[in-house]
């Protein structure tokens, strides 16, 4: 009756990979899991090491960043045996009781495994791992982007974002026509952090995004260019085409928004670099890019982040988003 | 008119193993003649030569020697390779799939292309290097067909395979660095390379993040899709997963995304850009340890222990055609570690063990089907039967195999369409091997004995008889045997001596289509 009761308890508190504030457990507990064990031979790379990297440690880790814990409680460590031993009965109540990881999943034979481990006292030696060399933390600009719906008139929707960071400032307005079946972009708008007007790029027609029956684009653009006079605009006519260019620096298309439109690594792809790295913004198309006058024929291959703005419901229809689970 | 097919159940070996001996088989256990069968199939493609069953015959006790000798054959890298590709699934990949680029390639390339990753395998059994070279290896296998499938500098040695270090900037790091892995395994803009991370835990650490019980239920509305992205960082059922996929994900920016419209060549190309991009998606980790790119994941799963574990389990279940529990498991993984983490050492603790001479019929796998039945009928293995056998999706559908996309795994279980593969593989090659083999200098004949191809006489063909037998099922029979009464009734009816070309062709297609010839 003891153990469904802590069953319960824990079952309630848990929740992400952390909320691991239970209270520590009472010497009675320890003694029903201090079960007779048959320890010899057992070892932390065989026994315990691989339960833990498989279910613990991506939470559980003192290596990497708070923020990447999902919620595991700091200093509840579980990537070295020694770690482990420093909340010895802790881990073992929580593995008894299920609930860690606290979506459970741990098949029973595994979980047997590593209790019998645990109550073993976590025996063995640590492993040792090479040297890693941390990537650099991501350039938080890349993940400064606010956009907000700023109005939804007569199917046209207006979405206004702005940019930190690297590009020292960016914010743009994009006017998009939505109907219930497709969706175009009108235009780009950006002023840079100071406010100042930097380009505008008008699609006539509107660029669908959606349909695949579109066969030509001219774009219009406008941009400040600056010479010995001084600050001019000037303006540009051109066309979607496909270019030689491989492995283009995405960060150098941010920094020149105008040029939206481009390819990536793997060629025939269009991105529309609509932002940084994470929200709205990372548009992706797949098609037979051409000259102006060929066809050009689009599908799209997906966004890396989606509308998320609670006042913007893109009308049609974004199954298609399931894509972003493993297949 | 086929008369002698049907050999019965009992048909087995006449092997005088009747001696008491320390290695005779126990109960439930193969004789020592089918244990050097099976160990030779498995080990080398072929089956065991007539002076090995001779000696086997003699002396049972000979068998483990000649077993373990198996191991050192320059065959059995191929084998293994073969063996790997029940993990990874690249090898017939490149035809499955319908993508445009794809289709492009010859079949060369494809075929090329396919077991690129396989390769690796190769060269690590057949240099002896440690496992863990299949993720840090700063070389990779390059054919000519796979670089101009690629677009890359042809090292010049045909379909040979050469190692050749990589002409871009992608971290080496084995087959995490293999373009032939990711374009099999891609990615495309909306799943972050979550498919790519779950490859690298099934394929390394037999551990499919599918599996579990809290894998991602798919039915979800579109408005619990959208909050998609929030929810795996948040949400416990999904953190079960995306705790350690994710981070593990955010390494693999670098590789194309999938394409229907770029040339193949260009979603070949590794981007540095792309990559550090996708490491701001997420902090690239392996499950807790921060690491910095694919040369450092490498060496970080190398040095996990479940990757160990995970390649002796690839190796050992792969030979013993059947999931291993955790328990059967150790003596092989033990086997790694003690070796060295040499496959070849484990290949020797899986071929003697108890485990492994247990007498239940396996289903030949198809690449040693191919193998066997070309050395045994002396054709090259190079020829296009043996090449459809392997490589044609038709072919290899129809006898149940996998086509490493749609339907990735063999089917072992006997079927119609394995009858139906083997009509047409023994029509295909039964009279062309028999001519190829008359043509030979007497002395180099393997179908013919002594004296002028197609006897008539029945003391020479129950000879003949006798010895396809042991060829093409590693039986050792007596000319008396009931097995070769039958065969030289059937040899009568189909033309007997007024037409011994058909007589002897129809007989060498009977014992083609004999279903031992598929178990062993």
């Amino acid at each position: 009756m003891r153990q469904l009761t802590l069953i319960t308890l824990f079952g309630a508190l848990a929740s992400g990979c952390g909320r691991d504030d239970v209270e520590a457990p009472t010497d009675d507990t320890k003694e029903d899991s201090a079960l007779p064990q048959d320890c010899d031979g057992l070892t932390w790379e065989r026994d315990g090491l691989p339960e833990m990297l498989t279910w613990c440690a991506a939470c559980h880790s003192s290596l990497i960043q708070p923020e990447d814990r999902a919620g595991a409680p700091l200093g509840v460590d579980l990537e070295s045996v020694a770690g482990v031993r420093q909340h010895l009965d802790r881990v073992i109540l929580r593995i008894e009781a299920g609930d860690m990881p606290p979506a459970g999943g741990v098949p029973e034979a595994e979980r047997a495994r590593l209790l019998q481990w645990l109550r073993c006292g976590a025996p063995g030696d640590e492993v040792v791992w090479p040297t890693t060399t941390p990537a650099d933390a991501p350039d938080e600009s890349w993940d400064q982007e606010e956009a907000v719906v700023a109005g939804d008139t007569a199917g046209q929707v207006v979405i206004e974002a702005a940019r930190l960071g690297w590009t020292d400032g960016l914010a743009f307005t994009e006017v998009w026509r939505v109907t219930t079946t497709e969706a175009s972009l009108v235009s780009r708008e950006v002023w840079d952090s100071t406010g100042a007007w930097v380009s505008l790029i008008s699609f006539e027609p509107p660029l669908t995004l959606w349909r695949a029956d579109q066969t030509e684009w001219s774009i219009a653009t406008e941009r400040l260019t600056e010479d010995t006079t001084g600050l001019t605009a000037v303006e540009e006519e051109w066309s979607v085409s496909l270019g030689p260019a491989i492995d283009v620096d995405p960060r150098s298309l941010e920094a020149t928004p105008e040029a939206i439109v481009a390819l990536s690594s793997a060629g025939d792809l269009l991105e529309l670099h609509l932002g940084g790295q994470g929200q709205l913004i990372r548009r992706v198309y797949s098609g037979a890019f051409a000259v102006e006058g060929e066809e050009l024929d689009m599908t799209h291959l997906g966004n890396t982040e989606l509308f998320t703005s609670a006042d913007f419901q893109l009308p049609i229809d974004l199954k298609w988003r399931a894509k972003v689970m493993v297949r | 008119m086929i008369v002698a097919c049907g050999v019965p159940p009992a048909d087995r070996p006449l092997t005088p193993e009747a001696a008491p001996s320390a290695k005779a088989p126990g109960e439930g256990q193969l004789s020592a003649i089918a244990w050097l069968t099976r160990a030779s199939l498995d080990l080398r493609g072929v089956r065991p030569s007539a002076s090995e069953l001779a000696a086997v015959a003699a002396d049972p006790d000979a068998a483990e020697a000649l077993i373990l000798g198996f191991v050192d054959d320059a065959r059995f890298a191929e084998r293994a390779a073969w063996t790997w590709n029940d993990r990874l699934h690249t090898a017939l990949n490149f035809k499955s799939t319908t993508l445009r680029g794809y289709q492009e390639l010859s079949d060369a390339q494809k075929e090329a292309a396919g077991f690129a990753p396989l390769a690796l395998v190769a060269w690590i059994v057949a240099e002896d290097q440690p496992v863990t070279a299949l993720v840090t290896n700063t070389t990779l296998p390059l054919n000519d067909d796979l670089a101009a499938a690629f677009g890359l500098t042809a090292p010049g040695q045909g379909a040979d395979w050469v190692m050749s270090a990589h002409e871009d900037a992608r971290p080496p790091a084995g087959l995490l660095s293999s373009a032939s892995l990711w374009l099999v395994v891609d990615g495309d803009a909306t799943n972050h390379n979550r498919r790519r991370a779950n490859a690298v835990s099934t394929m390394f650490l037999c551990d499919d993040f599918l599996s579990r019980e809290a894998a991602f239920d798919f039915d979800l509305s579109v408005e619990e899709l959208a909050a998609m992205e929030e929810a795996v960082r948040t949400q416990p059922a999904c953190l079960t997963c995306h705790a350690g996929l994710d981070p593990l994900a955010a390494l693999f920016g670098g590789f194309a995304e999938r394409s229907d419209q770029a040339e193949l060549s260009r979603l070949t190309v590794y981007s540095p850009w792309r990559a550090e991009w996708a490491m701001g998606w997420r902090s690239p980790a392996y499950f807790g340890r921060p690491v910095g790119n694919l040369t450092e994941l490498g060496a970080t799963l190398a040095a996990d222990p479940r990757f160990g574990r995970c390649a002796a389990r690839t190796l050992a279940e792969g030979l013993i055609g059947e999931p291993l529990s955790d328990e059967e498991l150790n003596p092989y993984h033990d086997a790694l570690l003690d070796g060295g983490l040499s496959l070849r050492a484990v290949a020797r603790a899986i071929v003697t063990s108890d485990r492994y001479r247990r007498d239940d019929e396996r289903a030949l796998p198809i690449d040693a089907l191919s193998s066997s039945l070309a050395n045994a009928l002396g054709l090259s293995a190079e020829g296009e039967t043996f090449l459809s056998l392997i490589w044609s999706l038709e072919h290899r559908r129809l006898g149940g195999g996998g086509d490493d996309h749609t339907a990735p795994d063999d089917v072992d279980e006997p079927g119609v369409g394995h009858a139906l593969r083997d009509a047409w593989l023994a029509r295909s090659v039964a009279a062309l091997a028999l001519t190829q083999d008359a043509d030979r200098a007497p002395e180099s004949r393997i179908l013919w004995i002594a004296g002028a191809p197609y006897p008539t006489d029945e003391v020479t063909a129950r000879q003949v008889l006798v010895r396809w037998r042991q060829r093409l099922l590693s039986e050792q029979l007596s000319q008396s045997d009931p097995s070769i009464d039958a065969l030289w009734a059937l040899w009568s009816a189909a033309g007997g001596a007024a037409d011994p070309e058909a007589a002897w062709t129809t007989c060498l297609e009977a014992l083609l289509r004999h279903p031992m010839g598929r178990l062993y």
